[in-house]
């Protein structure tokens, strides 16, 4: 298919016209001349050459998607992980083991002198996952899709209109992508997904309804075809025949089954029957007592599943308590101190969580060079807190053991939790915070009415964690005095509610790094701010780390190979990277053993070399 | 009962309710079980029943806490009176102490550590002489703490070791590979650079919750937060003991004020106050108490005054129903006659003649507030998580199959308890039952 046979929507080139100032078009002769020219074709590839293509791979998921789109209304499942987010190539990327940009859908890159334009040149042999060819004008169609009202996504409308300043055709394969202002890493702020035009002849109001079940085409090497959606059933990825990335480095050996089944599965106790039974090749494991429970299966111990436990770094979900500085007494350093010496979170990774967890030491972890490796969670010390409790007046033992101040006020405060698992380890905390004469009044509500509360900044501690994306900690949202803050028209200042700054941490020092920090243009700037922020915000004390998993563990039938390194530095999932492949001789084998009763010695692996605490 | 001297004819009520055997002695036992709960600190605690230290005597369940200090430990929060026990028999000095025969808390969490056994070159656990397939080894600070921490592999040290001070601030680490120290890194001052090997006999493992019957004392095994179950179990009674009398108390003084107060009266009074009660009835109750304690955490108290707000209608009905037939009785008349005033009639004449209505609904009554404030605590809608209770422990069980004994011993429990409280109901209904021989089947 030529370029210029391919469907152009009407609508979208009625749409260009209409906004000049963000898409340009241009010719060969307008590109910079000076541009140096970026591939990195020498980076680390991270699939194994031995990988194989073909088989079948079966894996269960807890529930059926609410929409196979990949915007608008419910999109934001947890499924889309799997039937997008893994799949869809942008144009470039960075490495997930070394962090460097490597190419994407463009083979090469160039940034502007200003550093607010990057210049990609598109491999012209990227096709869809439908066959149609992706050329430029698929990325000017990305942007009217994602700025259309139609997507009923307000989010990504106000993303691709504010994030981005504009974006430039040169030719069918060169383009250029404007940033609004000058970022620290312009190639990451840039990166972006070209969208299908020709699947999206029907775009319009209805697109919610219309494509609510159609799986949308990707550059990606997997497509679902007509009938396999079976609705609260399964959903059946098919590979891609001749799929471009098969020859590129980076993308080759990648991708290696012929088939990805998912298999929708509610109970995750019959997932793992499942499991051990062969119906499914793979199991994700994050609760520990399915992991531990393994270990007594004697497919297991007759070696024809094997265990792998993989160390990651990536920011990771902030587990941990939040003390309303604005709450009485909460305000006082020397409280919150003690606050963080009274409670005994390792001994609730030691024992809930059987030590597998590792304790969190701060609120902005695993952005790699940029969190400050300096700061350390506090350890669970009583003399300590009971001396920061001194300081701020709590010196006597009351009859019960719990502290009190000279007016009689017991130190005692509500630690506010939602209803999920975690709320079982409630005791431990509660029992260790005794002992620091703190008394823990434990209050569990349901999700949706503890955020509620939060929001409204209610609470005195609140068990809580905030989920955290993107390249460079985000500061803003947590701990500026804006979002901490307001005043009504008769001049009183009270907590700002429904802002992210549970703490009400209100340091007008902070909030200027903070501003700073915002506007930082090198990514040396970036970190040395950020170090800053980190230290301080340490040391104000508001925010007591829990734990991280530093770790994804799966379990895998033996036909199942990976790579020597297992997976990737900056991926907490197997599906993310596809870098493993199935081998039908050694599941003829397996099945083999299976009936004469011939076993194979037990593995279970470890790969830490990714560990963060090494 | 109320102060009133019993009628003869309700003497003759209970001598039958004694004469039925099983409900009695239901009833007998159940009167013991509330009278062990009433005991109940000095039989299941965690503080010890006496302390004798240096020639003095402590009671520790009475009063206030005491501090380890006061024994000569080196903390100056609530003393771990267990440990103490095994401190003094250690030391031989004459100190001894008591503790109950149910040495947990209902609200204390406790692990169960065991040593790990090293045999050629592996680590065993030490009841089924396997390797420490994988997972977490530690030795501990003489004051409890955790010293050294380990990752095990296949019996093996595998993975990143770190070492902690008595503070808990981390001092050293070490890479063991395959059971092979491969580097050892000091953090403190003071640390020799040479490392030395723990001594083998001190590596422990925590066995994980739920402890299975047996494991470190527990009779019954632990549930998933660490506490015992026989003391949740009894320290779960005891709450349904006090639920019960606050309920009791609440419903029927609503129940019998209204419900009198409508029949006896009559009239507008009852007319509207029984449309009142239809409006109320038919509020949606399980969804409004679901609603209002998710948004209220409510203590004990309060989620039984939420309970009771919907529950008194029940008994309106058999008093108003009661109070007009006595009302219509011609000794009340005649009573009216010789000048006696609402109050009086109500109190001395119309009670004690509905006395058994009153009465046969005790036993229904309390079986329903069990079963009403476990199911809410099953659902989560009910106490606070660390609050005993026999709800919690029930969903406990049905999400932990594999842990049968918190699943079992909750519904044995709990099956007993409606048993008892339905034949002493039976007894009651059968014994107050006008009509003398009719059999209750």
């Amino acid at each position: 298919m030529r370029p210029e046979d391919i469907y152009q929507s009407p609508e979208a080139a009625a749409y260009y016209k209409a906004h000049p100032d963000f898409f340009h078009f241009a010719t060969p002769a307008d590109l910079p001349k000076d541009l140096i020219w970026e591939t990195n074709d020498t980076d680390t590839e991270f699939s194994d050459p031995q990988a194989k293509l073909g088989g079948v791979f079966n894996f269960a998921f807890p529930v059926f998607p609410p929409t196979l789109r990949r915007v608008g209304p419910n999109s934001n499942n947890s499924f889309r992980g799997y039937a997008y987010d893994a799949y869809d190539l942008a144009l470039t990327f960075p490495n997930p083991e070394t962090g460097k940009t490597i190419p994407g859908t463009a083979l090469s890159w160039a940034v502007s002198k200003d550093r607010r334009t990057v210049y990609y040149k598109l491999d012209p042999n990227v096709c869809f996952t439908d066959g149609q060819p992706v050329t430029a004008d698929d990325y000017f169609f990305a942007f009217y899709f994602f700025q259309s009202p139609h997507i009923v996504a307000p989010f990504y409308n106000d993303y691709y209109s504010r994030e981005f300043a504009g974006i430039t055709k040169f030719d069918d394969y060169t383009i250029a992508i404007t940033l609004p202002d000058e970022r620290p890493d312009p190639l990451y702020f840039a990166m972006m997904y070209p969208i299908p035009r020709q699947f999206f002849k029907e775009f319009g109001p209805d697109y919610p309804s219309r494509y609510q079940y159609r799986y949308q085409p990707t550059t990606g090497p997997y497509q679902v075809l007509d009938g396999d959606v079976r609705m609260e059933q399964s959903i059946t990825f098919t590979r891609v025949k001749n799929w471009w990335g098969d020859s590129r480095r980076y993308y080759r050996n990648r991708y290696n089954p012929d088939k990805l089944v998912f298999r929708i599965v509610r109970d995750n106790d019959k997932i793992f029957q499942m499991f051990v039974l062969g119906e499914i090749d793979a199991l994700d494991i994050r609760t520990p007592k399915f992991w531990y429970r393994l270990n007594n299966e004697p497919v297991f111990q007759k070696g024809y599943v094997e265990k792998a436990t993989f160390y990651y770094e990536k920011p990771r979900p902030t587990y941990g308590i939040y003390i309303n500085t604005w709450k009485p007494f909460l305000g006082d350093l020397n409280v919150r101190l003690g606050l963080q010496y009274a409670m005994d979170f390792q001994r609730v990774i030691d024992t809930f969580f059987r030590g597998d967890y590792q304790r969190l030491n701060q609120m902005f972890e695993g952005y790699g060079e940029f969190t400050n490796p300096n700061v350390k969670a506090r350890p669970y010390d009583p003399d300590r807190a009971m001396a920061y409790f001194a300081k701020a007046g709590f010196a006597k033992r009351g009859p019960d053991g719990i502290l009190v101040n000279k007016d009689g006020t017991r130190l005692s405060f509500e630690l506010t939790m939602d209803d999920s698992e975690m709320r079982k380890f409630l005791p431990t905390l509660v029992d260790s915070a005794r002992k620091a004469g703190l008394e823990l009044r434990p209050e569990v509500l349901q999700r949706t009415t503890q955020f509620k509360k939060i929001l409204e900044k209610k609470h005195d501690l609140c068990f809580s964690a905030w989920a955290t994306v993107g390249k460079y900690p985000d500061f803003w949202q947590t701990h500026h005095i804006d979002n901490a803050i307001e005043t009504d028209a008769d001049g009183t200042v009270k907590a700002k509610r429904q802002t992210n700054n549970i703490t009400s941490t209100r340091d007008k020092e902070l909030s200027e790094l903070i501003d700073r920090h915002r506007i930082a243009k090198t990514e040396q700037e970036v970190k040395d701010l950020g170090w800053e922020i980190q230290q301080r915000i340490h040391d104000e004390a508001s925010f007591i780390p829990a734990f991280k998993v530093a770790t994804y563990r799966l379990a895998y039938w033996r036909w199942l190979n990976f790579p020597k390194n297992f997976g990737m530095k900056a991926s907490d999932e197997f599906i993310e990277t596809s870098v493993f492949w199935i081998d039908e001789q050694k599941r003829a084998e397996t099945q083999n053993a299976l009936r004469t009763g011939k076993t194979f010695p037990p593995q279970n692996r470890v790969y830490d070399q990714h560990n963060s605490e090494n | 009962m109320f102060g009133l001297k019993l009628n003869p004819n309700t003497r003759r009520k209970l001598q039958r309710f004694k004469s039925i055997k099983r409900g009695y002695y239901s009833f007998l036992v159940l009167v013991f079980c509330v009278l062990v709960a009433g005991v109940g600190p000095w039989l299941v605690n965690s503080r010890a029943l006496i302390v004798k230290y240096n020639g003095e005597y402590f009671f520790p369940t009475l009063g206030r806490m005491i501090p380890g200090e006061t024994f000569g430990l080196d903390y100056e929060y609530e003393t771990n009176y267990r440990a103490l026990q095994e401190h003094f028999s250690a030391e031989g000095k004459g100190n001894w102490v008591l503790m109950p025969p149910i040495p947990y808390d209902g609200t204390e969490v406790c692990e169960v550590r065991e040593a790990l056994v090293y045999q050629d070159g592996r680590y065993l656990t030490p009841h089924d002489k396997k390797p420490y397939a994988d997972g977490t080894a530690y030795l501990f600070h003489p004051n409890g703490r955790t010293q050294r921490v380990w990752r095990v592999l296949d019996g093996k040290l595998h993975g990143m070791m770190y070492g902690y001070d008595m503070h808990g601030d981390l001092i050293e680490k070490a890479r063991w590979i395959d059971g092979k120290l491969d580097h050892y890194t000091p953090l403190a001052t003071g640390l020799s650079k040479e490392f030395t090997e723990p001594r083998i006999d001190q590596i422990q493992y925590i066995l994980p919750y739920p402890n299975q019957p047996g494991l470190g004392g527990h009779i019954l095994g632990t549930d998933e937060s660490g506490h015992d179950v026989t003391a949740r179990l009894f320290y779960g009674f005891r709450v349904l003991c006090i639920a019960s009398v606050i309920y009791l108390a609440f419903t029927y003084a609503i129940g019998i004020v209204v419900g009198c107060a409508m029949g006896y009266f009559g009239g507008w009074v009852d007319m509207v106050g029984q449309r009142l009660v239809e409006i109320w009835s038919n509020i949606p109750y399980l969804y409004l108490i679901i609603f209002l304690s998710s948004i209220l955490v409510p203590n004990l108290f309060w989620l039984m005054l939420i309970i009771v707000a919907f529950s008194w209608i029940t008994m309106t009905y058999y008093m108003r129903t009661g109070t007009y037939r006595e009302k219509a009785r011609e000794y009340i008349s005649a009573t009216r006659l010789l000048g006696a005033g609402n109050i009086r009639i109500i109190f001395r004449h119309i009670l004690p003649n509905t006395l058994s209505t009153i009465v046969t609904f005790i036993p229904f009554m309390i079986a329903a507030v069990v079963t009403q404030l476990t199911a809410l605590d099953f659902l989560g809608f009910g106490l606070p998580p660390t609050e005993p209770s026999w709800g919690e422990m029930l969903r406990q069980g049905t999400e932990n199959f594999d842990s049968p004994w918190i699943l079992s011993s909750v519904t044995v429990c709990l099956v007993v308890l409606l048993v008892l409280i339905t034949f002493v109901g039976e007894a009651i209904r059968e014994a107050f039952d006008p009509r003398k021989f009719t059999t209750y089947q």
